[in-house]
């Protein structure tokens, strides 16, 4: 078993209701030990390699304000598991295995949808931040 | 949501203080509406807490609850800071004591035989006059409310009589009108009952900037491994008016009411297969 990641999300929930968007009030960082690309920015490119687990988290930089990840998806955005119909989303753990992809670097771009309270304009996704799969050794 | 839950107990102080029930002059909310809470803005109300755990049982995420008291008829307050106070206090006794006694100290140093006319002497009678102006430096700092559920004795404070549009009356009863002043804040002094006793809700007091309640406010930490509704009860200090040889004080009053929890609880699942681990979903 490889090293685990552990991306955090952090997320100023009350100024990305006001803006309707997550760009600029949403914080990725995680602790790969491959020198991972923009941390602290929504463009996070977390460098990994194939049997590395992943653990996506998100934390409101508010305590007393909600957030929760709706749903996380690689190119295309095929969905697997439908959250749509999840109350709870404090039940779900967002953690994956790396798959092996080849004998070439791989760049994967992947969507996250936060939920921030309820409602309709509750929803919030970017499409920005990306995994990129090193070579085995 | 892994978030905190804020409870806002709103009382109808005056109401509450001349029926001596509290029961029906409080309207409770939370934060906690879109993900199931009841009878928002009633008497009534059931806090849905939303629990998680483990493919063991154990619980996964932490839930803390907030209480905070406030009166109806109360002034928009601003949250002020008990840390500027006690920087104050600290700075009076200071001064005092570099202004009174060392100086004192120093005069007679200096001027051995000469005869001066010190502020405060030093006998026993002057101590005495010390201790007193020590005193009014620690009551004038004094802001904060200290109070607890057995507490029956009447409070002078020195915050003044203000009406109910601001503007301050004094310290004395005769420029009182009827019912035009806003009392003291209610004050969360213990929380109890089932909840507490079956080890459901862990409350405690916690420090905070609040400058009201000396900095105090109750909380409690959730234990979401038992599902359903628990009850349990709030005991707020109120404070009554009393009018007394010109002078004003307060007259503690303790109070009860009923609240419910519900909690709901959900197995911990993979959010990418909806059921255990799996590899990320890339081809």
């Amino acid at each position: 078993m490889r090293e685990q990641i552990n991306i955090m999300i952090m997320v100023d929930s009350i100024k990305a209701l006001v803006d309707q968007s997550l760009e600029g009030n949403c914080f990725m960082v995680d602790d790969s030990c491959f020198f991972s690309k923009q941390k602290g920015t929504l463009y996070l490119d977390t460098q990994c390699i194939p049997d590395q687990k992943i653990h996506w988290t998100v934390k409101a930089v508010d305590v007393q304000t909600p957030v929760s990840i709706k749903q996380i998806s690689f190119e295309p955005y095929q969905v697997y598991f439908n959250t749509t119909h999840v109350d709870n989303l404090d039940a779900l753990v967002w953690n994956g295995i790396v798959p092996y992809v080849g004998s070439k670097q791989m760049t994967y771009k992947y969507k996250i949808v936060l939920q921030i309270g309820k409602g309709k304009k509750s929803r919030l996704a970017t499409f920005t931040p990306s995994l990129t799969i090193l070579p085995p050794y | 949501m892994s978030q905190q839950f804020g409870i806002m107990i709103m009382i109808d102080v005056k109401a509450a203080l001349k029926t001596r029930n509290l029961k029906d002059h409080v309207y409770l909310i939370d934060n906690m509406k879109d993900f199931g809470s009841q009878n928002e803005g009633t008497n009534a109300l059931i806090s849905k807490v939303n629990g998680t755990y483990w493919a063991d049982g154990t619980q996964a995420g932490e839930e803390v609850m907030n209480w905070l008291a406030i009166d109806i008829n109360d002034m928009p307050r601003t949250v002020q800071k008990p840390s500027y106070y006690t920087y104050f206090k600290t700075k009076a006794i200071e001064s005092f004591l570099k202004n009174h006694l060392l100086d004192v100290r120093e005069k007679k140093n200096d001027k051995k035989d000469e005869k001066t006319n010190y502020e405060i002497e030093m006998t026993s009678d002057g101590f005495n006059t010390m201790f007193d102006k020590l005193q009014d430096i620690a009551n004038v700092a004094q802001g904060g409310l200290k109070t607890n559920t057995d507490s029956t004795k009447n409070i002078e404070t020195v915050w003044p009589l203000v009406s109910v549009t601001g503007e301050i009356e004094g310290q004395n009863t005769t420029d009182i009108k009827e019912d035009d002043y806003i009392n003291l804040p209610p004050i969360v002094t213990n929380i109890t009952g089932e909840a507490v006793d079956l080890g459901i809700i862990y409350p405690a007091q916690y420090g905070s900037p609040n400058f009201i309640t000396e900095g105090w406010y109750w909380c409690a930490t959730v234990n979401t491994a038992k599902a359903g509704k628990y009850r349990y009860t709030a005991h707020i200090t109120l404070f009554d008016l009393v009018t007394k040889e010109g002078k004003i004080s307060w007259k503690p009053v303790q109070m009860t009411f009923d609240s419910h929890i519900l909690i709901s609880r959900d197995p911990m699942r993979n959010g990418f297969t909806g059921a255990g681990d799996s590899y990320l979903p890339i081809y």
